[in-house]
């Protein structure tokens, strides 16, 4: 298998690990230098990140990895689909969603979710809330009708509902006392589905617990940071000339996040 | 005061409150307390749960007020009871007297209760067992001044019914049989359901959350749902303090009672046991930045140390709370139990609350 070559200016390599992450992968992945010839570019998700996806999308590339994008309105997201794109969330690429998924199938619409992120920065709410839909939705409960409760400097509260119709309380606390993390809890009458998603800035495992009356199960750890799994998904996606969904639902939950931000 | 060196006890009620919470908290403090008297409107009851302790048994309020051997009341009936009894035991001249909470029904009773207390110079606590807790105790020393200091706090409670742990404590006598759940019916029946979670269950901690409040006037209910089988979501503002509350009681085995604080450099958490069993006292830990810091849990919780203290202000020490505190305390408990369900019955029903 030939590596694929990874471009990365400064800004893309810090935000997303990159070059720790393309280390990782050393038969997949090699990291180049410049633009030229590289198969896959690293854009990365400040306010500007629409303008630097379609500048990148220019380019003779295979693929593009898109690092923590922050909220922007739903129409800049670009259109041009024609090689696979990923969107790096912080939480939401982490590989234990996968299990998540499974342990919330069949969720009640009687039962609430409530899903909580511990940041330590106030300029990273917005960032954090589609991380959060991401989340959700990659746990199979993508959520309709998103409301503001409060917004202020030390974080949000939101209520939405999922489309099976479970109640869903969203929140972020910004604070310097803990690392970041995000906490996903299901609540129903006969089970409950616990997840904690540590910071990605290491590959310490998430926690997965689904219990019943009958008893708990932790599901499996995987060491893996969701930034390590964003370039494996990538680059399955482009050896196996497949599409990804991932610009079309984020151009969805933008819509939603952009009709709850607070006035700037 | 009785013959021994300890302090007689007079119950007005004795469900499962009284059997499965007091009285092991009392078989715990031997030293202390005697139970003298069990009063209960059952006969059947009040005889087999004082023949326990080997008290009397008894239907009247008035017999156990009247009996020289009891030193301090405990008042563990219905809520609607309580302000009068209390105020009873005071007028009778007890040493002290232990309310469970809700410790009065309005702020007008609760008033009364304070200025009788004042008359008769008798010293009432409240049944509010986390605020006696080792572990909250330890957790506010180490915090330091909690008024304003948080801007997130996040009480989440999530249960197994009562009688799982009642059966854990104690053997329960006479135990009413349980109510099947049943569905909402309307808007009406979801905002009672939803006053009472507060008033029941949220009661526990909204004295710890009082604490960090600046301020508890002009409370604004953001959201508040009542949460099926039995639960409530309620999240609030007092000024720039945001308050999230939920309870969930299913079937699910695993409980998990869990207050947390938010602040700009600090993250504080206390893990409370379930009610009624004797499992020792909450963990508590504080983080902030490179450094948490950890309480190990006490051999005792919040009942034997309210006990405790019930024993000492008998004696002539200074009461924990003032009646102002706890006025202050069921005030606001009162106030967001009424703004929350009124929240509730305006709002229109989210999907997914049914």
């Amino acid at each position: 298998m030939t590596a694929l070559r990874v471009s990365a200016g400064p800004d893309e390599a810090v935000a997303g690990d990159v070059l720790p992450v393309i280390a990782s992968l050393p038969i997949s992945l090699v990291a180049k230098a410049s633009e030229n010839a590289a198969d896959l570019f690293v854009v990365h998700g400040g306010p500007d990140w629409p303008q630097r996806t379609a500048e990148c999308l220019l380019h003779d590339l295979r693929g593009l990895l898109i690092v923590e994008p922050t909220p922007v309105p739903a129409n800049q997201v670009p259109d041009d689909l024609s090689v696979p794109v990923v969107v790096d969330y912080r939480f939401a690429g982490n590989p234990a969603l996968a299990a998540a998924a499974e342990a919330f199938v069949g969720w009640p619409a009687e039962g609430m979710i409530e899903i909580a992120a511990t940041d330590q920065q106030e300029s990273n709410l917005g960032a954090t809330l589609l991380d959060q839909l991401a989340t959700l939705r990659r746990v199979g409960q993508p959520v309709v009708d998103l409301h503001r409760l409060s917004w202020n400097g030390s974080g949000y509260y939101l209520r939405a509902s999922t489309t099976a119709g479970s109640f869903v309380l969203l929140s972020a606390h910004v604070t310097s006392g803990a690392p970041p993390s995000l906490r996903v809890r299901g609540l129903a009458a006969n089970a409950s589905v616990e997840l904690v998603l540590p910071d990605p800035a290491t590959a310490r495992p998430a926690v997965l617990v689904r219990t019943t009356p009958s008893g708990a199960t932790t599901m499996p750890t995987l060491w893996e940071t969701s930034h390590r799994a964003g370039w494996r998904r990538l680059h399955a996606a482009v050896t196996g000339a497949t599409l990804t969904t991932d610009l079309v639902e984020l151009r969805a939950e933008l819509t939603l996040v952009n009709n709850v931000l607070p006035p700037q | 005061m009785t013959a021994s060196s300890t302090l007689g006890v007079g119950f007005l009620g004795s469900g499962p409150v009284t059997q499965a919470i007091h009285l092991p908290a009392l078989a715990r403090l031997t030293d202390l307390f005697t139970v003298r008297a069990v009063m209960d409107v059952s006969e059947a009851t009040a005889d087999g749960v004082a023949a326990r302790v080997g008290a009397r048994g008894t239907t009247s309020v008035d017999e156990v007020l009247e009996d020289t051997e009891v030193d301090v009341v405990a008042v563990c009936s219905p809520h609607q009871f309580h302000a009068e009894q209390v105020i009873a035991a005071c007028r009778a001249g007890k040493r002290a007297v232990l309310c469970e909470k809700p410790f009065a029904t309005t702020s007008d009773e609760a008033s009364r209760i304070a200025q009788v207390s004042q008359e008769t110079g008798v010293p009432i606590i409240v049944g509010a067992m986390h605020t006696y807790d080792p572990g909250w105790v330890s957790f506010t020393k180490a915090w330091g001044p909690a008024r304003g200091s948080a801007s997130h706090i996040r009480c989440s409670v999530v249960l197994p019914p009562n009688t799982r742990f009642e059966d854990f404590a104690t053997e329960v006598a006479n135990r009413q049989p349980p109510q099947e759940p049943s569905p909402p019916n309307s808007v009406d029946d979801r905002a009672n359901r939803l006053r009472g979670g507060i008033l029941g269950l949220a009661i526990h901690d909204l004295p710890l959350i009082r604490a960090f409040l600046s301020t508890t006037d002009g409370i604004v209910v953001h959201t508040a749902q009542a949460l099926n089988p039995f639960g409530y979501l309620v999240v609030f503002s007092c000024g720039d303090q945001v308050v999230e509350l939920h309870a969930h009681m299913s079937d699910n085995w695993s409980p998990n009672w869990l207050l947390e604080v938010y602040a700009d450099d600090r993250v504080g958490s206390i893990k409370f046991t379930p009610s009624y069993v004797q499992a020792g006292s909450a963990e508590a830990a504080i983080s902030s930045a490179g450094k948490q810091v950890h309480f190990a849990p006490s051999g005792r919780n919040g009942y034997v140390e309210q006990w405790q203290h019930l024993y000492d202000i008998a004696h002539g020490e200074p009461a924990h709370f003032s009646p102002t505190d706890l006025i202050a305390d069921l005030t606001f408990a009162l106030d967001l139990s009424a703004k929350a369900s009124s929240a509730l019955a305006s709002s229109p029903e989210p999907a997914g609350v049914r």
